[in-house]
């Protein structure tokens, strides 16, 4: 191969294959997640994934499609109305521990499925894919914290609440009435209103007082993962995790929100006045973090961004759902609705317009499927893709599976050394590619499924705006993947931030009076 | 009265005055006595004469301009759309009736009209749906889908299939028996309209037009103005929300305001609505009657009100996604308007095929 100036490119041959792999991993993943998973993940992934799909297709048709546009019309006239039934038939199916991994109960199926599950609920009603996925956001929360004598607990409970057909959610309970899209990132924690304080005592427990909102699954939840500050002035250095029972004393249940959108998915507000919290049911304080040789503050970044690089890339598939649900919906509508000119869906600018749906709900996926891939790699999903860990957790047998497990959970020293290893020791640019390609994933996506819900209503006209069509419903549902999880605003600044920005001195987060 | 952020004061004696009463109207009917109960406030606004805002004077109506007609819906749109719509859709039967040249045995009900609330179809264009058919007796059959004020009228302007294939306008009386008044149909926005679906199952009608076609597009064309009047409304009323909003709310040590991308925001809000109102003063003063141009220009209003929506949603965040902020129902009424009143992909496609043909 000659080069324009004489000089030869290197051949594959002559490349240097002894070339660091861990770097020759990253910078694959930061061009593309998607390329460097090709190698990197364990072949039956994708099984799991297909598999997921097929459940997913499954579950649509005979539980959500059947009842979707009925939920959702018995929540816009009795906002008080709790889907009991929809989340039994969802444990029935076996739903809240599928991804579980089966160290702790649960059937083990690998989280990039779980992304292409909530995909396809979404396409037919994602108020019920966040009813799903949110339960694995309050798991996610407490697997990165790696606590795992406590996860041993809350997810046994989980395992055995699905076996007795007594479904056991997990929420995350983060956000406050003050501080919504500022709770998940430190720089602007420390001057954000928070309100919600952890007492801890002489003991290690601790007493929380105050008030978390917009909690969705709330009233539905036995877990809330609560997010919590031991000192108010200074919430970035002293962030708490706490496991706290939904019957624990001092916790109760105040408003549901009326939401306009995903109202199979109820938001609540947790009130919590002298709560009293044991110290096992604390996952994480600044107890906990002394001797990881690395801040308490940057821990804290660390488990967040963890956690909403898994969660935001779950808006993303759950944007993906929306935006392909709204192209389905359309393209039926036009292949019925005929025209003075002729059928809606043999008009040119109509199949044109369809072909912009469908490229945004493909674009959609491909965003959200490099922020999972890429947690899978660097992020909260690595240990799960680490094949010698995968195909224990898939073939071991279970006695001695669960042997080991035994072991495992309640040993301090298993528990130090997962948490040293993925929170102290995670690589800051693993870091900046997992929370970027999730903001990334959640931005775009969630703007793809806005523009394709109003290409929808566009093409379907005033048949569109019917309740009982079911279009105009994902235009209400898309405009909130714009708001949870970080508004796309705060997502955008942490995109340039972590992938973006030429270097780290040009300084984020700046208010018109500092800039 | 509320604060003018982005209001306009209209090249025109009396259009503020106007403006004034409406608004003070208008937030009397949110906050006052009147309830949520569509009857209550409908029975208000027509105390105040906006039932009959457009019909014949010499009838015993108002008479007003489009001018008129767009100040108090703009003012109406910013606190309760539903209430701006069923002033649009008594407005436009009444144009219709205006527009024809009855004869003289319609006068007399023409008078018993001049004060009454009337139903019109929720269509910009006539081809955009199949309509109720007329006998050889005079009697109506079929059904007509999306009525304004269905529900509320007792009087409805609309288009029947005449014997002769042609298209004719008629007016029919709602509480006959053989009328069959669907329930308020659920959409998206516009929740108390009275939108919904009505049979009819051989009631008598009186033809006002055979030349039904042209004359609904003449309307449609007319009311251009009023549907960008109702889409400028709802676009104010969510910039000066969100502005307040972001001046009071704190967020990362500070108002909102302090930062940048909701300043970034804010100016495009301020942006999209200017280039409404600009839009709505030119087809208003334009010295021909509103054609194609202003329906194109309503096309465009209603891109822009939606995009205004969704961001005064966005900057209002989880508190302008709850049922119980106006905002929220903002976004919802703006795509309803833009999809039955101001125009859809189709729509596009008839509006280029006028203008080719004019």
């Amino acid at each position: 191969m000659t080069h324009p100036d004489g000089a030869y490119l290197p051949s594959i041959k002559d490349r240097n294959p002894t070339a660091d792999a861990e770097r020759l991993r990253h910078s694959v993943a930061d061009w593309s997640a998607a390329l460097a998973a090709v190698s990197d993940l364990p072949s039956a992934v994708r099984q799991d994934v297909v598999d997921a799909l097929e459940l997913a297709k499954r579950f649509n048709a005979e539980v959500v499609r059947p009842q979707a546009l009925s939920l959702d019309r018995i929540a816009q006239d009795d906002p008080h109305q709790l889907p009991h039934e929809l989340v039994r038939q969802a444990g029935e199916w076996g739903l809240f521990t599928l991804w579980l991994p089966t160290l702790f109960g649960g059937k083990g199926w690998n989280f990039l499925s779980l992304y292409a599950f909530l995909e396809e609920v979404s396409s037919a009603c994602v108020g019920v894919a966040n009813v799903i996925g949110v339960h694995y956001m309050g798991m996610a929360t407490l697997s990165a914290s790696w606590n795992l004598r406590l996860a041993h607990e809350v997810f046994g409970e989980v395992s055995a609440g699905e076996r007795r057909g007594e479904p056991c959610l997990i929420s995350l309970a983060l956000n406050e009435p003050l501080a919504g899209s500022d709770v998940t990132e430190t720089l602007l924690l420390e001057r954000a209103q928070v309100f919600t304080q952890a007492e801890v005592q002489a003991d290690g427990s601790v007493v929380l007082n105050g008030r978390k909102t917009f909690i969705s699954n709330g009233h539905l939840s036995t877990w809330h993962m609560v997010v919590a500050y031991e000192d108010l002035a200074r919430p970035a250095d002293t962030m708490v995790i706490l496991a706290v029972r939904a019957d624990t004393p001092g916790l109760r249940m105040g408003r549901l929100e009326n939401k306009l959108g995903q109202t199979a998915c109820v938001a609540s507000e947790l009130i919590f006045e002298h709560c009293h919290v044991p110290a096992s049911h604390v996952a994480l304080d600044r107890r906990l973090t002394q001797g990881l040789q690395r801040p308490h503050r940057d821990i804290a970044q660390t488990l967040l961004d963890y956690i909403v690089s898994c969660t935001r890339a779950g808006v993303g598939a759950f944007a993906a759902g929306t935006a392909r649900g709204s192209f389905e919906a359309a393209r039926d509508y036009a292949a019925r609705k005929v025209l003075p000119s002729g059928r809606l869906i043999e008009q040119q600018w109509a199949q044109t317009m369809l072909a912009d749906m469908g490229q945004n709900a493909t674009l959609a996926r491909q965003a959200y499927l490099e922020s999972a891939l890429a947690n899978g790699m660097g992020g909260l999903f690595r240990m799960m893709f680490f094949r010698p860990l995968y195909w224990a957790d898939q073939l071991a047998p279970m006695r001695l599976w669960r042997m080991a497990a035994r072991w495992i959970l309640r040993s301090p020293d298993a528990a130090r050394w997962f948490q040293q290893r993925f929170l102290a020791a995670q690589p800051r640019e693993w870091q900046n590619l997992i929370s970027g390609l999730a903001s990334l994933a959640k931005v775009a996506g969630s703007d793809l499924a806005m523009a394709n819900a109003g290409l929808a209503l566009d093409l379907c006209g005033p048949d569109g705006l019917r309740h009982e069509l079911g279009i105009e419903k994902r235009l209400r549902d898309a405009k909130l993947l714009q708001i949870y999880e970080g508004t796309n605003q705060i997502n955008r600044v942490n995109l340039f931030k972590c992938r973006l920005r030429p270097d780290d001195t040009v300084r984020v987060y700046m208010r018109e009076e500092e800039a | 009265m509320s604060t003018r952020v982005g209001h306009v004061t209209w090249p025109a004696d009396g259009l503020d005055a106007w403006w004034d009463v409406a608004d003070h109207v208008a937030h009397d009917l949110a906050k006052g006595p009147h309830g949520s109960e569509p009857q209550a406030w409908l029975d208000y606004m027509h105390g105040v004469g906006w039932a009959s805002l457009c019909a014949e004077s010499t009838a015993g109506g108002h008479g007003q301009p489009m001018s008129v007609l767009c100040r108090v819906i703009e003012a109406l749109s910013a606190v309760n759309a539903s209430a701006a719509a069923a002033v649009y859709a008594s407005a436009a039967a009444h144009l219709a009736l205006r527009a024809c040249a009855l004869p003289d045995g319609l006068k007399a009900t023409l008078r018993d009209l001049a004060g009454e609330w009337l139903a019109w179809p929720a269509f910009h264009d006539i081809d955009e749906q199949l309509w109720p058919t007329m006998d050889a007796q005079g009697y109506l059959r079929g059904q007509v889908d999306m009525l304004l004020m269905g529900q509320h009228a007792h009087w409805a302007v609309l288009p029947a299939q005449g014997r002769d294939q042609g298209l004719q306008l008629v007016l029919v009386d709602l509480r006959h028996p053989a009328v069959i008044r669907g329930p308020a149909i659920r959409t998206l926005g516009l929740p108390a309209c009275g939108l919904n679906d009505i049979e009819f199952g051989g009631v008598p009608g009186e033809v006002l037009t055979t030349q039904g076609t042209a004359l609904f597009r003449q309307v449609s064309a007319q009311l251009a103005p009023a549907v960008m009047a109702m889409q400028c409304g709802l676009s104010r009323a969510s910039l000066q929300d969100a502005q307040q909003h972001a001046a009071s709310r704190q967020q990362g040590g500070g108002v909102l305001l302090g930062w940048g991308e909701v300043r970034r925001l804010l100016s495009l809000m301020h942006e999209r609505l200017g280039v409404m109102q600009g839009l709505l003063l030119a087809a208003l003063t334009a010295p021909d009657a509103p054609g194609v141009s202003a329906s194109y220009s309503a096309l465009h209003a209603g891109e822009l009100a939606c995009a205004q929506t969704v961001d005064g949603v966005q900057l209002l965040g989880g508190a302008g996604y709850v049922r119980e902020s106006m905002q929220a129902q903002r976004l919802c009424d703006a795509r309803q308007v833009k999809g039955l009143l101001g125009g859809v992909a189709w729509r596009r496609q008839g509006l280029f095929k006028q203008a080719l043909s004019a």
